[in-house]
C-alpha cells in the first residue's frame, strides 16, 4: 500500500516535448484512471511510473519515495498489459508464481500465494492449462493473478480490456473493480474508454496532447467540466458544444437562432449541453429551440436523436421512447441548471 | 476462391505459364532423383553404356575405405559444425538485437560471409592457413610456437569447422534476428518489474520464445552439414585429386567425376539422402515430444 506522487513530469524525445509538467497524487488505496484520446501520453505515463520509460524532468514518488532512478523491480509494483503478456510455454501456475520463483522463493509460498489468488480469481481449475488454451477473460484473470501474488504495494493497469469483447469487457470492468476493493491496493488504470473510467475509478485524471486537462471524482468530471475538452470526452454520447456569441443575455448561435445566457459572459462563447439534458417540449414554448430530426437511433432503454436547427447539429437523448421519424418538425429546450458555458479561446468553463 | 478458378481457354494458358517450371522440376529435380536412384544399381563409366549390378554398389560401400573414412569425417564434422553454428549464430543475434549506433554495419559485417561465394573466400582461407607464408603460422611463430599444418590430416577437421562455421553465422543470425524482434516486449517488460536477471530473461523468455527458430536453423544447419563440400574442396584437396578430410559428398565427387564410377557414387549419395531424411524425422520427433512453443 503506497502512495504515488507525480511531480511536473516532464517526457522529451530529442527535441520533440510530448509530456509537459503533468502533476498528480494518487492516495493510498485509491483507483485512479487515466484517460484521454489516443496519443495523449497516458500510457507513457503509466510506464514511467513503472520505471520502463524515463522521465526527462520531474519526479515519481512512491511512498514518500522519490524512484526516479529505482529499478523497475525494486519499485514494489505490478503491471498488467493489454495483450496478458503471459509466457506462452508455461502453465497458468507456473505463469502465476514466476515472479515469486525469481526472487528465490520458497516452494510451498509460491504453492500457497497461487492458490490463494486462483481462488480469488475463479482459476483453481485451470491452473494446468497453458494460456492457448484458455478465453479472453480467463487470459486477463491470469494477467492479473500473476501481478496478485507479487502483493505489490501498487497495481498499475496498461488497457487491460481493450482486447476483450464488449460484454465480457463490462464483467471484467466489475471484477476489477471488486477485486481493488477487496485489497484495498493502490491502482492506476490506463483506458481510452471513458465510460471504464467512469465506472471504475475512485477519481479520473483527464489528459490531452501531455497536459492534465482534469483530475477529479467520475461526476463532478460529468458534472462540471473544467474545459471544453472534458465536456466533449467525458459522456457518451458526447455534450453538444455549439460556437455563438454572448451578446445582451442571449447566445446567438446562428443570426436567426439564440439560447438564453446561463452565466454572465460576453464575446464568443462555446455552449454546452448534454444531449439527456435537453427535453421534448410543446411548439411555441419559451426558450424552445425548433430542430428537423434527422436521424432516430434506438438501443432499447435509450433514444438518440440527431436534428438540424438552423444549420447546427444537435444531439438529444431521451429514455423514454418519443414517437419521432427523419423529418419531424421537434422543439427542445435545454434544462437551465444543466448549461455549460466555455471560453471560445482558452476552452475554460465561465460559469 | 471460385473466382480465382481460371475458366474456359484461360486453362490453357495457365498449364503454359506453369511449362517452364514444371519442366525444369520433372526433368531437373524429380529426373536426377530418380536417375541418381535407377544408377545406384548399375556400374557405369559414363562412356559405355551402364550395366545392371543389382545392390553390389552398396554391398561394396562398408568396405570402400574412402567412404567409411568420409562417413566418419562427415558425422564428426557434423558433430562440431551444428552446435556451433547454431548457438554462435544465435550469440551473434542477441548480441546484435539493439539499438544502437551502426547496428546496420554490423548486422552486414556478419551476414557478408553468407553472400561470398564460398571458393573465393576458401581462397583466402587457403592464405590465411598457408603452412609456410600463411597469415595463422606468422601469428604463431610470432609468440614461439612452432608452425602447425593447420590443413594437414590431424588440424583439417577442426580448420575446416573454423571456415564452415564462420560462413554460416550470418544465416542463422538473420533467422535468429527475426524471431528475436518478433517476441512481443511486453515478455521482457513483465520480466523487468519481476526482477529477472538477463540470464533469467534467456532462459524464461527469450529461448522459449526462439524455439521455433532454433528448430527450424538446427534442421536446416544439419542438412547443410551433412551436404558440406565447396570449402572442403578449396582447402584441403590435395594433387592427387584426394582430400586431408574428406566428407561423403567429396566422396560422391570423387567416385564420380575422377574415377567415373557413376553408380558406386548414386549408391554413396542414396546412402547421405537416407542419413538426412533420417535425421530430419528424428528432429521432427522430438519437436512433437517437447512440443511447440
Amino acid at each position: 500500500m503506497a502512495q504515488v506522487s507525480l511531480n511536473n513530469i516532464i517526457k522529451s524525445y530529442g527535441s520533440s516535448q510530448v509530456m509537459h509538467g503533468v502533476t498528480f497524487d494518487v492516495a493510498d488505496g485509491e483507483f485512479v484512471a487515466l484517460v484521454g484520446p489516443s496519443g495523449c501520453g497516458k500510457s507513457t505515463l503509466l510506464r514511467m511510473v513503472a520505471g520502463l520509460e524515463d522521465i526527462s524532468g520531474g519526479t515519481i514518488s512512491i511512498a514518500n519515495r522519490i524512484v526516479n532512478d529505482v529499478e523497475p523491480k525494486e519499485r514494489d509494483l505490478a503491471m498488467v498489459f493489454q495483450n496478458y503478456a503471459l509466457y506462452p510455454h508455461m502453465t497458468v501456475r507456473q505463469n502465476m508464481g514466476f515472479s515469486l520463483k525469481l526472487r528465490n522463493a520458497p516452494k510451498t509460498e509460491i504453492e500457497t500465494r497461487v492458490a490463494e489468488a486462483a481462488g480469488i480469481l475463479g482459476l483453481k481449475d485451470y491452473l494446468d492449462r497453458l494460456p492457448k488454451q484458455l478465453s479472453g477473460g480467463q487470459r486477463q484473470r491470469v494477467a492479473m493473478g500473476r501481478a496478485i501474488v507479487r502483493q505489490p504495494a501498487v497495481f498499475l493497469f496498461d488497457e487491460p480490456l481493450s482486447n476483450l469483447d464488449a460484454a465480457l469487457r463490462v464483467q471484467m470492468r466489475a471484477e476489477i473493480r471488486a477485486l481493488h476493493d477487496r485489497l484495498q491496493s493502490t491502482s492506476i488504470f490506463v483506458t481510452h474508454d471513458q465510460v471504464e473510467a467512469m465506472t471504475m475509478a475512485d477519481r479520473i485524471i483527464v489528459l490531452r496532447s501531455g497536459r492534465l486537462e482534469q483530475a477529479g471524482a467520475p461526476l463532478e468530471l460529468y458534472d462540471r467540466p473544467a474545459n471544453a475538452f472534458v465536456a466533449g470526452f467525458i459522456g457518451s454520447p458526447a455534450m453538444n458544444l455549439l460556437r455563438g456569441q454572448a451578446v445582451d443575455g442571449m447566445i446567438k448561435l446562428t443570426p436567426k437562432l439564440s439560447v438564453p445566457l446561463p452565466a454572465a459572459a460576453d464575446g464568443p462563447v462555446i455552449w454546452g449541453i448534454r444531449p439527456e439534458h435537453l427535453s421534448l417540449v410543446p411548439a411555441g414554448s419559451e426558450g424552445a429551440l425548433r430542430v428537423r430530426v434527422t436521424a432516430v437511433e434506438s438501443t432499447g432503454h435509450a433514444t438518440f436523436v440527431m436534428g438540424d436547427m438552423d444549420g447546427i447539429m444537435i444531439t438529444a437523448l431521451f429514455t423514454d421512447r418519443p414517437p419521432l421519424s427523419k423529418g419531424d418538425q421537434i422543439y427542445l429546450k435545454a434544462s437551465p441548471e444543466k448549461q455549460h458555458l466555455f471560453d471560445t479561446t482558452t476552452e475554460v468553463r465561465i460559469n | 476462391m471460385s473466382a480465382l478458378r481460371p475458366m474456359g481457354s484461360e486453362r490453357w494458358w495457365v498449364w503454359l505459364f506453369l511449362l517452364p517450371t514444371l519442366l525444369g522440376l520433372a526433368l531437373g529435380t524429380f529426373g536426377s532423383i530418380f536417375a541418381t536412384i535407377g544408377l545406384s544399381f548399375t556400374n557405369w563409366d559414363l562412356l559405355t553404356p551402364p550395366q545392371w549390378a543389382g545392390v553390389d554398389n552398396y554391398a561394396d560401400l562398408p568396405a570402400g575405405r574412402m567412404f567409411t573414412k568420409a562417413f566418419w569425417n562427415t558425422l564428426a564434422f557434423s558433430g562440431l559444425y551444428v552446435p556451433l553454428t547454431v548457438v554462435l549464430s544465435l550469440v551473434v543475434a542477441i548480441g546484435l538485437n539493439r539499438r544502437i549506433k551502426g547496428i546496420g554495419w554490423f548486422r552486414v559485417m556478419y551476414f557478408l560471409p553468407a553472400v561470398c561465394s564460398p571458393t573465393a573466400t576458401g581462397l583466402l582461407w587457403n592464405w590465411i592457413y598457408a603452412p609456410d607464408n600463411g597469415v595463422l603460422n606468422a601469428a604463431v611463430t610470432a609468440v614461439g610456437v612452432s608452425p602447425v599444418s593447420w590443413l594437414g590430416p590431424r588440424m583439417a577437421l577442426y580448420s575446416i569447422v573454423v571456415v564452415n562455421v564462420w560462413g554460416a553465422i550470418g544465416g542463422g543470425m538473420i533467422i535468429f534476428l527475426a524471431g528475436l524482434q518478433a517476441i512481443p516486449k511486453e515478455y521482457f517488460e513483465v520480466t523487468r518489474l519481476d526482477g529477472a536477471t538477463a540470464w533469467q530473461r534467456l532462459r524464461f523468455v527469450t529461448l522459449p520464445a526462439l524455439a521455433p527458430s532454433l528448430f527450424f536453423q538446427t534442421v536446416l544447419t544439419t542438412i547443410n552439414a551433412f551436404q558440406a563440400f565447396d570449402y572442403i574442396y578449396v582447402l584441403t584437396s590435395s594433387g592427387n585429386g584426394n582430400s586431408t578430410m574428406p566428407t561423403l559428398v567429396f566422396s560422391i565427387y570423387r567416385s564420380g567425376f575422377r574415377f567415373f564410377r557413376m553408380g558406386d557414387a548414386a549408391a554413396q549419395a542414396v546412402v547421405l539422402t537416407a542419413m538426412i531424411f533420417a535425421l530430419t524425422l528424428v528432429y521432427f520427433r522430438l519437436q512433437k515430444k517437447w512440443g511447440e512453443a
